[in-house]
């Protein structure tokens, strides 16, 4: 498998804390690749990075053989680049079919003016795209809530909300930063075959994730972060024997036998 | 046509026929005259809420815009002759060309930098409209603009300038309400409520933002421009930054984010300074208690109110 996202040497400081060194990883078309760690390890700083929301000192990240870091953050979407957030992040306000709808603004195009004018393109658009929001919240099973404005949601709804907008504008490699933390065990299970249905369309996923089982069961490869360094990457069985990954996760040997 | 479509132009029917009927009741030519002025000021309100409202930025520069529409119209027709459609027109284009250049900078730092940048610009051009007096008339004002015409008929009574203000609204409400409820209108609300998911999304923000800007200045800019043209004479006062806070608390009233709401806003506080002696005296002060009173007591507005809307406690008001 070729690598979809490459990250090359990617480092950053906050202040006194240096958040990521070097890191490298890859993560290839159509697959599940998780990034774990413990907390601090510098998983979210690597998400941000990879989205534009944080500017690195230095590295190099491409996206499907194109340099991706110091584009505006929208045009990452354009390319079929997403992500989810860590902390919740849905338009509060507008209903859950609109925040899912918003998620088509990258696989569409009607402009200010054509939108003014309710050009006839724009009005076959714009029912492709409810029609492909609608399809998403079946999918995640939100259809029911599709007009409840998204902060009145369950918090395990919201966070599928956020999947199913990082997910409508057919993205090619979707980022999820911690989508079941908070999640009990049934929610997480549901979350994880969605994850896993996502990755058979074909998606490629890079998975943020503390929850081990979750991450072992669903992932193709796993890559490991501490202290902002990349210390392993290969399959979750190779991974559950790297004695340095063990040594990392101290009483983590546990942690990993709850993979059945 | 969605449910909210229905909803939009069923109010929108309503309202052009209480406007057809309203001229068989009010004949007399003062309440036309202020029926007129709540119309511009619904222009301008309606375009501000664009920004206000959806895309949570704010301008205390909206009568700066409302200003030059006036004056590049005015003194375009006026002094050099152009047909009155056409200045109308051109003032248009150099409005949009300001906006640019002020939202440009300052809409991409986060934060309200486009609200110093608006009150800066509206202090210096009403400045300018004072000291340039060889073109602008200074303090006394611009005079001998000429009436906007319809197929050779004058726009020049106050009945038939009513019919053209208030087409003008319902034409710049339709055109609203289309960019609301758009992609282009979901990226707006998208990136006030959470601009990194929106920016996540492939909602560009800074282009958005400052898109949208230029439109609620060309909204302003044509209000100017129907004023100008319809009173024949404009004074630097009429532009100055009381009345962009006048705009603001209108746009506030009726509700941010409600275009009916910006309607209601302009036709409830128009009439005020006209209708109440008392009010006109103290107008800024009027204008100042009222955005303070409801920004705390009721930060949705009275349409917000009325639909039940809320606003997220700790929330951005803006």
């Amino acid at each position: 498998m070729s690598a979809l996202l490459t990250i090359k040497g990617l480092s950053v400081r906050f202040g006194g804390v240096q958040a990521l060194s070097a890191m490298d990883m890859e993560a290839p078309a159509g697959a599940i690749t998780a990034l774990i760690g413990p907390n601090g390890a510098g998983k979210t700083t690597a998400i941000n990075c990879v989205s534009g929301v944080v500017a690195p000192d230095a590295g190099r990240v491409s996206f499907d053989g194109q340099e991706v870091l110091g584009l505006a953050g929208h045009k990452l979407a354009c390319l079929g680049l997403t992500r989810t957030f860590q902390n919740l992040q849905v338009f509060g306000l507008m209903n859950a079919l609109e925040n899912v709808m918003v998620g088509m603004h990258a696989a569409s195009r009607g402009g200010f003016a054509a939108a003014m004018l309710r050009l006839p393109l724009l009005r076959r658009e714009e029912k492709a795209i409810r029609e492909r929001a609608e399809e998403m919240l079946s999918f995640f099973g939100l259809e029911k809530l599709a007009h409840q404005p998204a902060e009145e949601l369950a918090y395990g709804d919201q966070k599928r909300l956020e999947l199913a907008r990082a997910l409508a504008g057919r993205p090619r490699l979707m980022l999820l930063d911690e989508p079941v933390a908070g999640l009990n065990a049934a929610e997480t299970h549901e979350i994880g075959g969605l994850i896993v249905k996502i990755k058979e369309q074909g998606i490629g996923v890079v998975l943020v994730e503390h929850d081990m089982g979750l991450v072992m069961h669903v992932s193709d490869q796993v890559a490991v972060l501490s202290g902002g360094v990349l210390i392993a990457q290969g399959t979750p069985e190779e991974i559950q024997q790297d004695p340095e990954v063990l040594r990392t996760y101290l009483g983590g040997g546990e942690e990993f036998g709850l993979v059945a | 046509m969605s449910a909210q479509g229905k909803k939009f132009f069923g109010y929108l029917a309503a309202l052009a026929a209480v406007l057809a009927l309203l001229p068989l009741v009010v004949t007399n030519p003062y309440y036309l005259n202020v029926l007129n002025v709540v119309a511009l000021n619904v222009l301008v309100v309606t375009g501000l809420n664009l920004l206000i409202g959806y895309a949570g930025q704010i301008s205390l520069g909206h009568a700066a815009f409302f200003g030059l529409g006036a004056y590049i119209s005015g003194i375009l027709s006026g002094s050099y002759g152009w047909e009155p459609w056409t200045a109308l027109l051109a003032a248009a284009v150099v409005v949009a060309v300001v906006a640019l250049i002020i939202g440009l900078p300052t809409l991409r730092l986060e934060g309200n930098y486009l609200v110093m940048a608006t009150l800066g610009f509206n202090l210096i051009v009403s400045v300018l409209m004072v000291q340039l007096d060889d073109i602008t008339g200074g303090p006394s004002g611009y005079t001998g603009i000429p009436s906007l015409s319809f197929f050779g008929a004058p726009i020049a009574s106050d009945i038939s300038f009513y019919w053209l203000a208030w087409g003008a609204v319902l034409v710049g409400l339709i055109l609203a309400r289309n960019l609301v409820h758009s992609r282009v209108g979901r990226g707006l609300k998208a990136l006030h409520e959470a601009p990194l998911a929106a920016a996540a999304s492939g909602v560009p923000i800074e282009a958005y933002k400052v898109k949208v800007f230029i439109i609620s200045a060309v909204y302003a800019s044509v209000a100017g421009s129907l004023y100008a043209h319809y009173y024949g004479i404009i004074t630097p006062a009429t532009f100055d930054i009381f009345k962009s806070v006048e705009l603001v608390t209108m746009c506030i009233v009726g509700g941010m984010g409600s275009l009916w709401g910006g309607l209601f806003g302009a036709a409830l506080l128009t009439p005020m300074p006209q209708l109440l002696a008392v009010v006109e005296e103290y107008k800024d002060i009027f204008f100042g208690g009222i955005l303070l009173v409801l920004l705390i007591f009721l930060p949705q507005g009275l349409v917000g109110w009325l639909e039940g809307k809320r606003v997220r406690p700790g929330g951005r008001a803006f």
